[in-house]
């Protein structure tokens, strides 16, 4: 990968690693944090990384340094959320989008980044599987259950409204 | 494998997850027509699909980069070694001539740390000479400086040629010392050293042995080893028309030297074009300076230039 490459992924990339971080992780200065750093990674090892599956390893660096602020997080308890409509306008009637949004933070951080995975990057079983080194079967079991949860919690909310 | 009600949460799942290829999305979305106790269920499967938002990074021109293109300038340590080589060698190679130049003559700046020292025993041995050779003539030890004080010049000439040429033009004035052609007597061919000088052969020495004898003839032969060297004056009979011997006083006794002391006076910043002789102290058996500031630049006068030969510092 050329520097030219590399520019072109963060044109392409930056934006949708940006979105998959701030869902993740819920804070506008870790999502950005972890960007940059995924990145500069990516450009560290550029010589080793294929244009083609660049997304795929930028990703892969994204998820894992994820996973360590996650462990991280999970050791300190005086982090501050964001509010959860932080990135909508306050609206008087929940909308589904909403509903999701919630219904996101109820997953487990592994189900929350294989369902954004998949639905925001569109990323396959398999790929999915190479990202976060997890097998297919492995994969595709935590997508189910979190789906399953997902529509738990809509039939809870509809029940409610 | 075929849908059914065993599995069709299964295949709901793979549909939402878009991992069905496009016929077996079109089997489920039939089977699920098909039962519509299960179209709820697979509605709100469906209702679980995010949909992505639109958020920007606007940091991207943090992420941007360049290949470092600096280039890598190789240092030549041979190249400079042989470098700093041959300048040092030039420099030794311009030290050592200027050097061997700076040899020749004794008369110099002593500032400037052109003074060379004398052989004193050749000096002794030129002094008696010239003294056998002084004839009863009176103004004889005049006579015998001009042509130290000429050779003096000369060697000022050669030594100081192209470097300073204020030295060089004061050296003009040679010709205006008052005797100098008197036809008397003439040192020159009456000693063989001297014959040397005049012809332009300058032994190593020979010019302060000239300053040394020129300074003992201003004294009477008889009382030169008993005259304390305080007392050593100009003399109205025997001195040098162009060389003030002076102990204070000298010149106010003598008329045409206190004059001309008088436009040293005047010229007196110009100490440092003097030329300095070292010389002989027979007194003190060693070299001490004899003379300092010996010959100055006289003012021009109509063009003429003149040179003098003043202040006598003895040490005793």
């Amino acid at each position: 990968m050329t520097a030219e490459d590399y520019n072109d992924c963060v044109k392409l990339y930056a934006d949708g690693l940006y979105r998959f971080m701030l869902k993740s992780t819920r804070q506008v200065e870790d999502a950005r944090d972890l960007v940059q750093s995924s990145f500069e990674k990516l450009w560290e090892h550029r010589k080793e990384v294929n244009t083609v599956t660049s997304k795929s390893y930028l990703f892969t660096i994204a998820y894992h340094k994820l996973i360590d602020l996650n462990r991280k997080n999970s050791r300190m308890e005086f982090r501050e959320s964001l509010p959860d409509k932080i990135e909508e306008p306050p609206r008087t009637t929940p909308r589904l989008k909403e509903v999701l949004e919630k219904a996101l933070n109820r997953l487990n951080d592994k189900q929350r980044s294989l369902v954004l995975l998949k639905d925001y990057e569109g990323y396959s079983y398999e790929e999915i599987a190479e990202i976060t080194g997890l097998n297919i079967a492995q994969v595709k079991v935590t997508l189910h259950r979190a789906r399953l949860i997902l529509k738990e919690w809509l039939v809870s909310v509809e029940n409610v409204l | 494998m075929e849908i059914n009600r065993n599995n069709y949460e299964t295949f709901f799942l793979l549909y939402v997850d878009r991992e069905l290829n496009l016929s077996d999305m079109k089997e489920v979305e039939k089977f699920a027509d098909e039962n519509a106790d299960l179209q709820r269920e697979f509605s709100l499967l469906r209702q679980t699909v995010l949909v992505p938002a639109q958020t920007e990074f606007n940091q991207k021109e943090l992420l941007f980069r360049k290949e470092d293109k600096r280039r890598v300038i190789p240092i030549y340590w041979s190249r400079i070694a042989a470098a700093v080589a041959v300048l040092v060698f030039g420099g030794w190679l311009i030290t050592s001539q200027l050097q061997r130049k700076q040899g020749v003559g004794i008369v110099g700046s002593e500032s400037r740390k052109n003074a060379v020292t004398v052989k004193q025993n050749s000096s002794d041995q030129k002094i008696k000479d010239a003294d056998n050779n002084k004839a009863d003539l009176p103004g004889a030890g005049a006579n015998r400086i001009q042509p130290a004080i000429q050779q003096n010049i000369a060697a000022t000439k050669n030594q100081s040629a192209g470097n300073n040429g204020t030295v060089k033009n004061r050296i003009k004035a040679e010709s205006d010392i008052p005797g100098k052609n008197n036809p008397v007597h003439s040192p020159a061919s009456a000693h063989p050293d001297l014959q040397n000088l005049s012809s332009g052969e300058i032994p190593d020495g020979t010019v302060l042995v000239m300053q040394k004898s020129s300074v003992q003839e201003l004294q009477p032969a008889d009382s030169r080893t008993n005259m304390d060297p305080k007392q050593i004056s100009a003399q109205p009979g025997n001195h040098s028309p162009g060389l003030l011997v002076a102990s204070s006083g000298t010149a106010e006794n003598i008329p045409h030297l206190r004059d001309e002391n008088a436009a040293f006076a005047e010229n007196e910043d110009q100490t440092d074009n003097a030329i300095s002789v070292v010389a002989l102290n027979d007194k003190n058996k060693g070299i001490t300076r004899l003379f300092k500031k010996l010959t100055r630049r006289a003012p021009t006068v109509e063009n003429d230039r003149k040179v003098r030969v003043s202040v006598f510092q003895f040490s005793y």
